[in-house]
């Protein structure tokens, strides 16, 4: 064997091992935030919870069962959506600071939940028309997008590239006019929604976005080989057979089902779609097989831990999750950046 | 047999939901200055951060912004009540919170000072204090009483516009569908800015061409903002008298539409009054 191949073997056996490591940690991190909150339980309160003995009082039943646990799962599962999307779309547009709103899904699922607010029915259907407007106008902002997936010739990716930036900035003045007409009700409403939270967090939506999560997931995961070909270029990966429209085209349709989901029931979470795939990239090298997992697993335990900070910082107030997200995970990420030889290892 | 009457009213509250809630949570500034005003402050175990300005709620633990309130957070005070004004929120909080058992109450908060009373009753009922409310609305009814007096005896309707001096200089005036419209009304005035609905920043060339007579803004302004207002055309040192009046207001009574609203408005209503 060459030494060349040796050093590939022993990286990915090294990203392997560390996605294995980041597996088990998952675990120990949602059980964490399910054990703490501002109701205070103690291992045996929740022995009791967990064990269904009968010792547990009627609120630790509801706080844990009702209102923690839903939340907790809702943050992972909201924090996996945003971050396995923003590293398909990276992979995709082979750019560093792409990010899942890129192509235009957050601020469509914005002005749909926004626009909701704005005609007062926030709370129709049961409190599901307004999730279900902004997944309708998520994904068809990233319709509009599909447009401009022409031909995959040179310039293909980055006409895509600037079709999304143009379709963020008429979102933006979309939901511009629509905050500037709002109702001083509705404006309080919207505004809050915009900075995004997992405070009314319920079962039923945490369902539905293992669905959606596991839809993405799949078309991601049958790309994985694809993404790694495409970061040689887009005609050498053509040449070595992949599909390159079809690729992107259901990238971005996986990656906007994923981020339509979790900006619906969570509102718009930044930061996390585009640092958690950079993350997994330096600490697991560059195959997708091992960034896309690993992508998941960070956002997911970094939504958490944003979460636990934003219930139990100011308890028993609330923070804004979007201001936790970047400080929990800004420090990790410049450590991994400071690393010495961090970005020859992706 | 004895024991029956002891036994009744041991088990008969308990039964009715006449048992007097001893630890309350309260959210919405109108609804915390209703209890206060009831003698439930030590009863008050958390507010809201807009019920803090009290005395009697300064120290209390702050369950955070009235509409972007955590249910885990208010259920760790372990209240036996919630009383939340009907602006709380988000809604699949207040769900969560109807689902853990606690009794919850939502008071209207519509602005209307007709309506204060109404808050006061739901109150009251709530955490069995109807013969102290009755005073309470006794005092409240002769207030408005007095205010629509005042307003009857004036001739004119001065323009007034309510500021909120926000956002690093740009002044947001207060149209119709807000607290601070129906207030303007209240006290007699027309509101200047009442062309459209919510808070909008106001262009510096209102004053110039639709000059109102009084300006209102809230006591919390500091100095700095209210050199702010002097650089407007008509407004503060540079015209020399001839433009609009500034009165300052306590926000929290004047528009809270709680308690003490009337009598601040009837405040307000004797400035605009004055020559």
């Amino acid at each position: 064997m060459n030494p060349a191949r040796q050093e590939h073997t022993r990286r990915r056996t090294r990203g392997r091992r560390r996605l294995l490591a980041l597996a088990l940690l998952f675990p120990v991190v949602l059980l964490t935030a399910a054990s703490l909150g501002a109701v205070r339980l103690g291992p045996a309160d929740l022995w009791h919870l967990l064990s269904g003995g009968e010792q547990a009082t009627a609120l630790m039943r509801a706080v844990f069962w009702d209102i923690r646990l839903p939340r907790v799962v809702l943050a992972a599962l909201v924090g996996a959506c945003l971050a396995l999307a923003g590293a398909g779309v990276q992979g995709l547009f082979r750019n560093p600071l792409a990010d899942p709103a890129l192509i235009g899904v957050s601020a469509g699922a914005a002005v749909g939940a926004v626009l909701c607010f704005f005609l007062g029915w926030a709370l129709l259907l049961g409190g599901w028309l307004l999730p279900l407007m902004a997944f309708v106008g998520g994904l068809l902002a990233v319709l509009v997008l599909r447009l401009f997936n022409t031909g995959f010739a040179a310039g293909g990716t980055a006409k895509l590239i600037l079709a999304g930036v143009a379709l963020n900035a008429m979102l933006g003045s979309v939901l511009g006019f629509f905050l500037f007409s709002a109702s001083d009700d509705a404006l309080r409403s919207m505004t809050f929604w915009t900075l995004g939270s997992c405070a009314s967090a319920r079962w039923p939506q945490t369902v539905v976005l293992v669905v959606f999560l596991a839809i993405g997931a799949t078309l991601l995961w049958r790309h994985a080989r694809a993404l790694d070909a495409l970061q040689l270029g887009e005609e050498q990966a053509a040449h070595l057979g992949v599909s390159v429209r079809r690729v992107r085209r259901e990238i971005i349709i996986g990656a906007a089902l994923m981020v339509g989901a979790a900006t619906a029931f969570a509102g718009t979470i930044g930061f996390l779609g585009l640092v958690a795939p950079h993350m997994a990239r330096l600490l697991l090298g560059g195959l997708h097989r091992l960034v896309l997992p690993g992508a998941l697993l960070i956002g997911a335990m970094l939504l958490v831990l944003a979460d636990l900070g934003a219930r139990t910082l100011v308890a028993p107030a609330e923070l804004a999750v979007g201001i936790l997200t970047a400080a929990v995970g800004g420090p990790f990420f410049l450590w991994l950046l400071r690393r010495p030889s961090s970005w020859s290892a992706s | 047999m004895r024991l029956v009457p002891i036994f009744l009213a041991l088990v008969l509250p308990a039964l009715t939901g006449q048992a007097e809630p001893q630890r309350i949570v309260t959210a919405g500034a109108a609804v915390t200055e209703i209890a206060c005003a009831l003698g439930l402050g030590p009863r008050l175990v958390a507010v809201d951060t807009s019920s803090r300005h009290l005395e009697e709620t300064r120290d209390k633990p702050d369950i955070g912004y009235v509409r972007t309130l955590g249910a885990e957070g208010i259920l760790s005070q372990e209240p036996d009540l919630i009383l939340i004004s009907s602006e709380a929120g988000p809604p699949g909080v207040l769900e969560q919170l109807a689902r853990s058992g606690v009794t919850m109450i939502t008071v209207a908060n519509g602005h209307e000072l007709e309506n204060i009373d109404d808050k006061i009753r739901i109150i009251a009922e709530a955490t069995g204090r109807t013969s102290e409310a009755e005073a309470v609305i006794a005092r409240v009814t002769e207030d408005i009483a007095a205010l629509r007096q005042l307003v009857a005896a004036g001739d004119e309707r001065p323009r007034v516009v309510f500021l909120l001096a926000r956002h690093g200089g740009s002044l947001m005036a207060a149209g119709t569908e807000t607290a601070a419209h129906a207030m303007i009304e209240a006290v007699g005035g027309v509101n200047a800015a009442g062309s459209f609905a919510g808070f909008r920043p106001l262009t510096p060339e209102f004053f110039a061409t639709q000059p109102p007579d009084f300006v209102l803004v809230s006591e919390s302004v500091g100095e700095n903002d209210a050199g702010l207002l002097e650089g407007l055309p008509g407004l503060g040192a540079g015209s020399a008298g001839q433009g609009p009046q500034i009165i300052r207001v306590d926000d929290a009574a004047f528009l809270g539409f709680g308690p003490r609203t009337p009598s601040a408005a009837a405040a307000v209503a004797t400035a605009l009054r004055r020559p």
